[in-house]
């Protein structure tokens, strides 16, 4: 990575020294501690990481700053927070671990990048609500267990079955319900795509 | 019927008007009847009448919008899953605020905020809070305002017993809590889980790493940031948010109350 270059089509958020990345395409969010965003703020695709190294001296006061920013390049790249290419940079012979750069560089351990991301998460995962589809199989087969006859009738395979047989109204009937694991799925909000009130969030250029 | 709900225009229409009463008991909090017929989502609800061939029972069906969400007997889980799914609509769409998965109470002035999954154990904490003297906001949702604010949502708690996954429904009052009516500040965000004999060890987030606690239980993460950012960020700068796993709720309940006392920064 000669000159690393950040993603663009994220939406930024200052919260003091750190940074907050909401990444459109991707559906993550990602936290940058302070050393990761002042790294990252600087990956303009027109310096390279010696570069960066040396605007970033002042600031971060580390002795081994080139080494610090090839690190952190490591981290963002793994979080793909840069545009490519997506292999991760190399200065030296092998990638410096975590623990031999703090060894090298004498620096505290605060100063170290830190990327912590999240996938967003859809409506269904973020509460409580589990999507279930009910349906009965009426016409009981009496050589066959309830289980069986949901599975035979089985709307969708993408849940958990769970098969019961009830009493309704002095007819017994086989209750089969999927609570399904997809809570995007068409089965849960209905075919028509219209109905659906939670779809993908679509790409959308730099809101800031 | 039409009715809104935090900003949102819902119409339910149904075969049998007699079915509306019952139905009306299972529209989300705080809804209002509305006098428009336009609404941004309809429900259709054909309920089963008299069978008109030997030996077959009709369905009650449930439809949002043209795609069917619900066919069965019995007309309580038909309105059950209404309700489920006019809950999740509302707090997905929710206009000039926020929905986040969270317990809420209210203690000396500021908002104790609790995100979380289901079985994480948010309920049981509330709970605890209530029955040391804290005021019941929310069980379900933090309603979170323009200003970072947290608003009453105060839905009966649902209550797990031990391994019992269908939960029963309490009124705050009922466990001897009072419900909040005014909008609080959050002056404390705790992200826990319940682990037996877990030990109680908090460390503070900072704010970007509070953010992403948070953003990982609203429920209208995926319609964008400028829904969600502002508000959550009002709250990451102004609140203190710790992080632990938990053993028993009872045990930390008063490190709580002191924490939100006392000054932040």
């Amino acid at each position: 990575m000669d000159y690393p270059k950040r993603l663009e089509n994220v939406y930024v958020e200052t919260l003091g020294d750190e940074l907050c990345l909401y990444d459109w395409t991707g559906q993550k969010m990602h936290a940058l501690n302070p050393t990761a965003a002042l790294v990252w703020q600087q990956c303009d695709g027109q310096s390279t990481p010696a570069e960066i190294a040396a605007r970033l001296q002042p600031k971060i006061e580390a002795n081994h700053a080139e080494e610090l920013v090839q690190y952190t390049l490591k981290q963002l790249s793994q979080a793909h927070l840069l545009a490519e290419p997506e292999t991760p940079p190399v200065l030296t012979q092998r990638n410096l671990t975590r623990r031999e750069l703090l060894k090298m560089a004498g620096m505290s351990l605060a100063l170290l990048p830190v990327v912590k991301s999240i996938e967003l998460p859809t409506a269904l995962q973020a509460c409580s609500a589990n999507c279930t589809f009910s349906y009965f199989v009426n016409e009981i087969d009496q050589g066959k267990s309830c289980n069986e006859q949901c599975t035979e009738n089985l709307i969708t395979t993408r849940g958990e079955l769970l098969c019961s047989a009830d009493l309704i109204n002095d007819d017994t009937v086989c209750r089969c319900t999927t609570v399904l694991l997809d809570p995007t799925a068409d089965v849960c909000w209905g075919s028509d795509p219209n109905s659906n009130p939670f779809p993908a969030a679509q790409g959308r250029k730099n809101a800031r | 019927m039409s009715f809104s709900a935090y900003g949102t225009h819902f119409g339910i229409r149904v075969t049998d008007p007699t079915v509306l009463e019952r139905v009306q008991q299972h529209l989300p909090w705080g809804w209002e009847p509305a006098a428009s017929s336009q609404v941004d989502f309809m429900y259709s609800l054909v309920a089963a009448g008299a069978s008109k061939r030997q030996g077959t029972r009709p369905y009650h069906l449930l439809y949002a919008g043209s795609g069917r969400i619900a066919r069965t007997h019995n007309f309580d889980e038909l309105c059950a899953r209404l309700a489920s799914h006019l809950e999740l609509v509302t707090a997905f769409l929710a206009k000039n605020c926020l929905f986040v998965h969270a317990g809420v109470v209210g203690w000396q002035g500021k908002a104790i905020m609790i995100p979380g999954r289901s079985f994480s154990g948010k309920t049981s904490l509330v709970t605890a809070l209530i029955k040391r003297g804290a005021t019941y906001y929310s069980d379900e949702f933090a309603i979170l305002d323009s200003q970072g604010w947290v608003r009453p949502y105060p839905s009966p708690l649902s209550v797990r017993d031990g391994d019992d996954l269908n939960a029963k429904k309490y009124a705050a009052e009922e466990l001897g809590g009072q419900v909040g009516v005014e909008p609080l500040p959050v002056g404390l965000v705790v992200i826990t889980d319940y682990q037996p004999e877990a030990q109680w060890r908090p460390r503070a987030l900072s704010p970007a790493q509070a953010m992403l606690a948070l953003m990982n239980n609203t429920i209208a993460a995926l319609r964008g940031p400028e829904v969600s950012i502002p508000i959550l960020k009002q709250v990451v700068l102004k609140a203190k948010t710790i992080k632990s796993k938990r053993g028993e709720a009872e045990e930390i309940v008063p490190l709580l109350q002191k924490l939100v006392s006392a000054p932040h920064r």
